[in-house]
């Protein structure tokens, strides 16, 4: 996956100037990387305002934690890990809400079952929302996957590093994910 | 030949590097001669075409790295609603109040657990005790206080029932734990206190009124359940 072009020692300098508390430094910092850390956090959200949530909790985490960095990893891997946690974390609070809420829905509404309204909800839509709406029902952690590699072009390894899974467990998620959306979209389709 | 079911999972993995070179020609092999898995691999290809229009990203309209420094200079949060701002500056007050309501729940049962015992002795003896229900006694499906005092029982070092067996150490690993929770997650925070805007409200400080115990009866019991959910489905990490 292309990253931005960062000159390194600018970076480093950076770095150890808000070590030393140097908020404009920091300032510096975050401008340089937050387009392209937006932009992951938005491939995997699907929503501007959340990808801004994300991205400015992670520039305040980096910030509360930066006299822990060490130049041994590259500023920007531990900015994007940082980042697919957090939409991680949020993926997986959405899932659980909407379990929560599930259960009371499912409690008014029995006789319709999950995949007829998912059905109608997606309805309508073009291809690319529809492919969208399925994988947002993917579990986390293949849904996570699936859009680190289909529509950020990470690699397996990349992904297994910022995701902290193993390549085997990336690529069983990644599996799972495709194949369930491959017949998810199929029947849709059909 | 590899039958088609063991061969599919790496059929699903068609793009560039993610298989081995020796997986690769296994596949391609295979493909020759299945229609099915063909199949698979063409409908994968056209939905991964699809994605296309989704891989461009709208830039973003406002300056992160501005409002993030703002927020770390200390002054206002310009992407945040008030009743964020608002809910922030009362978190550490719903942290103390969510400890308290936990010890608060634990005292209010085993003193009614107490009452009712000593109730149910008194009347024992004409045949009709009877019991007023009190929502505060759900509290006893806290399953943290339960595996805390089971695990007390199997140790053999407290072989009293459960609510007897609820002292100290368990009241402060219990508080410990939610204050934990509740000053460990802005997100967790923010869904926990919208999902409960009345239990925010709630203060310890001039002993609770009768509106202030319903909300402790309905909205605390239900965080406690929700609460109980969360670590339930969150496995090792759940925040």
């Amino acid at each position: 996956m292309e990253q931005p072009d960062q000159n390194q020692a600018v970076v480093s300098l950076l770095v150890d100037r808000s070590k030393a508390g140097d908020t404009s430094a920091f300032g510096a910092l975050m401008t340089m990387h937050q387009g392209y850390a937006y932009s992951i956090a938005f491939r995997i959200l699907r929503s501007e305002d959340q990808a801004k949530d994300v991205v400015q909790e992670a520039f305040v985490r980096i910030w509360k934690h930066v006299a822990r960095y060490h130049e041994t990893a590259k500023f920007t891997t531990w900015l994007y890990t940082i980042v697919v946690r957090l939409c991680y974390d949020r993926m997986k609070s959405e899932k659980r809400r909407w379990n929560l809420f599930a259960r009371e829905e499912r409690a008014s509404q029995e006789h319709e079952p999950v995949s007829r309204s998912l059905e109608s909800e997606v309805e309508g839509r073009d291809t690319v929302d529809r492919i969208l709406a399925l994988a947002k029902e993917l579990p986390p952690k293949q849904r996570l996957v699936f859009m680190l590699r289909d529509l950020q072009d990470w690699t397996i390894g990349e992904i297994s590093e910022m995701t902290r899974m193993s390549v085997g467990t990336v690529k069983a998620n990644l599996c799972l994910a495709r194949k369930a959306l491959r017949e998810a979209y199929n029947e849709l389709e059909g | 030949m590899k039958q088609c079911k063991d061969l599919e999972p790496l059929v699903y993995l068609s793009r560039e590097g993610e298989l081995t070179a020796e997986e690769e020609s296994l596949v391609r092999e295979h493909l020759r001669t299945c229609p099915h898995c063909s199949s698979i691999r063409a409908s994968l290809r056209t939905m991964h075409n699809e994605l296309d229009p989704a891989r461009s990203v709208p830039p973003s309209t406002v300056n992160l790295a501005e409002i993030t420094l703002a927020r770390l200079n200390g002054r206002v949060r310009e992407t945040r609603s008030w009743f964020d701002v608002l809910l922030d500056s009362a978190r550490p007050a719903l942290a103390v109040s969510v400890s308290a309501l936990v010890l608060l729940l634990v005292v209010q049962e085993t003193r009614d657990a107490m009452k009712t015992s000593a109730l149910e002795e008194r009347l024992e003896d004409r045949g009709s005790a009877s019991r007023t229900w009190n929502p505060l006694w759900t509290v006893s499906g806290i399953p943290a206080l339960q595996s805390l005092a089971e695990a007390q029982r199997q140790d053999g070092t407290d072989p009293r029932p459960i609510m007897a067996a609820i002292g100290d150490d368990q009241v402060k690993a219990i508080t410990s734990i939610l204050s934990l929770i509740v000053g460990s997650s802005d997100d967790l925070f923010v869904r926990l206190s919208r999902r409960y805007p009345n239990l925010a409200r709630v203060t310890f400080e001039d002993g609770l009124t009768d509106q202030e115990r319903r909300i402790l009866a309905t909205e605390g019991q239900m965080l406690l359940n929700d609460l109980q959910n969360m670590i339930a489905q969150g496995a090792s990490q759940p925040w």
